[in-house]
């Protein structure tokens, strides 16, 4: 079933604005925190209403400012997972299923499909949040929706639960049918559960395919939402060299470099210890930091700040130079 | 002593309470609901403004209704030969204006209360909004509704000067505690005002004493 959205709201600093399309697929949105993710979902929902636009899902128009159109949240059939999961406190699993649907068999195949039969009679307080957000989702499936709205599902779950919950909740997903929509600021959820990508920047929404916007984020705000540090403003020199500011070599670059673009970017993990192959940089060691699996490292190059992110064995107090590949590199505008 | 005046306040405090619960629950549930935030703040000015009005512009404003001379008040007198003022209806009637405000202070705030969140998912879940007032809405302010109702018994029981302006005061038919108080102390008898005065200060000590209990009992629910 195809989604239709189209809308533009005044948030209490800056315009929401976003337009796309999609079918049959899970788009993960990814935005800066404010940039009004949460308040997209929940214009789609019906809970907040936009100042203009449109809204269409399948066939049915569910807002249309223009037209006067406003179907309230109970007609949309859209499911929406809130953060914290909003479970009716004073009610036991079972009811919180029951008070949705009145189909016994439906609830009897939502209890056993999300493992809660054991807990069908304790209350929210009692259970725990992996435990809640299966409740939650389960209960969201009750209404029988035609779109799901998930936002950020994982948000209120300790880090070691994450990743199980993740695989989880994509094979819990994996029968239906309609879109589901994921916001999110983890770009590694973002990246395992969504084949789609929205990034909202302050210009507008960039849609792709995840891997794709991954590997060419296109805007200097998509790539810096992405997890990219090394941005640096370029001057075009033809179509596969481009000048960084300061710089004593201009770069190759594999991609085709348009006249527009303005920005490029590097990905940490590709700057490559004394690499003989690609652009060649000479840098200054400033410091390092360990995280449990990888250690960051902060040089300078010319000026111009440059992180690296890698394996611990490297001793990094000793770099020298780095090596990127042409094709590593993203141009951006 | 005269025990007429503190059956007669209870009596006026319960029927009056009896309406205040659920019509200021009800008026201050749709007023919270309500989308449109200057007709929202409109509605709350005006639903609290007795709160503020000096109970004898009350007094005032019934009698404009209920008076025989009004058409109300004749209408009421000519077909259902009853009248209101100077009558027991009406020491409720103005007990139930003046506590209204409580009520629905105390109820809009225990509405507040809820996480909005579980009633924006009781919507995208498909629930009516009867639905979600009765099962939802309702249980989880129940606390702070059942707060707000015993201060407003608490006032209604307390009312003196709309009382005095629409039911008068008449012994043994509406004179209310505070009203009686008022007249030992103008009679001089002291001791007898004294013994009403401590009557009144226990019984809205014990009230006041159950709301703090109730509100205690709302927090730790939210919490």
């Amino acid at each position: 079933m195809k989604l239709f959205v189209d809308i533009q709201k005044k948030l209490r600093d800056h315009q929401l604005s976003a337009t796309f399309e999609l079918e049959a697929t899970t788009l993960g949105i990814l935005g800066a925190s404010g940039c009004g993710k949460s308040m997209l979902l929940k214009c789609i929902a019906g809970i907040e209403t936009p100042d203009s636009g449109k809204i269409q899902l399948g066939d049915r128009v569910l807002f249309d400012q223009e037209k006067g159109i406003d179907l309230p949240p109970q007609q949309r059939k859209v499911g929406l997972l809130f953060q914290q999961y909003a479970l009716f406190p004073h009610f036991t699993v079972f009811k919180n299923l029951s008070s949705v649907t009145k189909d016994q068999s439906l609830i009897a195949a939502l209890l056993g499909m999300f493992h809660l039969e054991n807990v069908k009679n304790s209350y929210p307080r009692q259970l725990s949040g992996g435990q809640k957000q299966r409740v939650a989702l389960a209960r969201m499936l009750a209404s029988q929706p035609e779109l799901l709205l998930l936002d950020e599902p994982f948000s209120a779950l300790d880090t070691s639960l994450k990743e199980e919950l993740q695989l989880e909740l994509q094979n819990n997903l994996a029968d239906f049918k309609g879109n589901v929509l994921i916001v999110s600021h983890s770009l590694d959820e973002l990246y395992r559960l969504c084949p789609q990508l929205l990034i909202m920047t302050e210009a507008g929404v960039i849609k792709g395919q995840t891997t794709e916007l991954f590997k060419q984020p296109q805007t200097e705000a998509a790539a810096r939402l992405t997890g990219c540090k090394n941005i640096f403003p370029v001057k075009r020199i033809d179509a596969h060299t481009v000048q960084v500011k300061g710089w004593a070599t201009p770069l190759i670059v594999t991609a085709n470099v348009p006249i527009t673009c303005r920005y490029i970017g590097i990905r940490a993990h590709d700057l490559l210890v004394n690499g003989a192959e690609g652009n060649q940089l000479d840098v200054h060691f400033v410091s390092s930091q360990q995280t449990p699996f990888e250690q960051n490292a902060w040089f300078v190059c010319n000026d111009l700040d440059l992180w690296w992110k890698g394996s611990k064995q490297i001793e990094m107090s000793t770099v020298k130079r780095f090596s990127v590949s042409p094709d590593a590199i993203m141009i951006l505008t | 002593m005269d025990l007429s005046p503190i059956i007669i306040s209870f009596q006026t405090a319960i029927m009056a309470i009896f309406f205040t619960f659920f019509s200021g629950t009800l008026i201050a549930y749709l007023v919270f609901r309500q989308k449109n935030q200057g007709l929202k703040m409109l509605l709350n000015s005006l639903f609290t403004l007795p709160l503020v009005l000096p109970p004898t512009v009350f007094g005032f404003f019934l009698l404009d209704i209920f008076g025989v001379q009004q058409p109300i008040g004749k209408f009421l007198l000519d077909f259902f030969s009853v009248k209101v003022v100077f009558s027991w209806v009406a020491t409720v009637i103005a007990a139930v204006a003046v506590s209204f405000p409580l009520m629905y202070r105390s109820a809009i705030a225990a509405f507040e209360q809820i996480d909005p969140d579980l009633l924006a998912a009781a919507q995208t879940l498909g629930f009516s909004e009867r639905k979600i007032f009765f099962k939802i809405a309702f249980p989880l302010a129940i606390n702070g509704l059942l707060a707000g109702g015993v201060l407003a018994f608490a006032r209604g029981l307390g009312e003196f000067g709309a009382t005095t302006m629409l039911a008068g005061n008449i012994a043994g038919k509406t004179r209310t505690l505070p009203l009686a108080i008022y007249s030992a102390v103008a009679a001089g008898d002291w001791s007898l005002a004294q013994q009403y005065v401590t009557i009144i200060v226990l019984i809205c000590l014990l009230i006041l004493f159950l709301t703090e209990l109730f509100s205690r009992k709302s927090r730790r629910i939210q919490g």
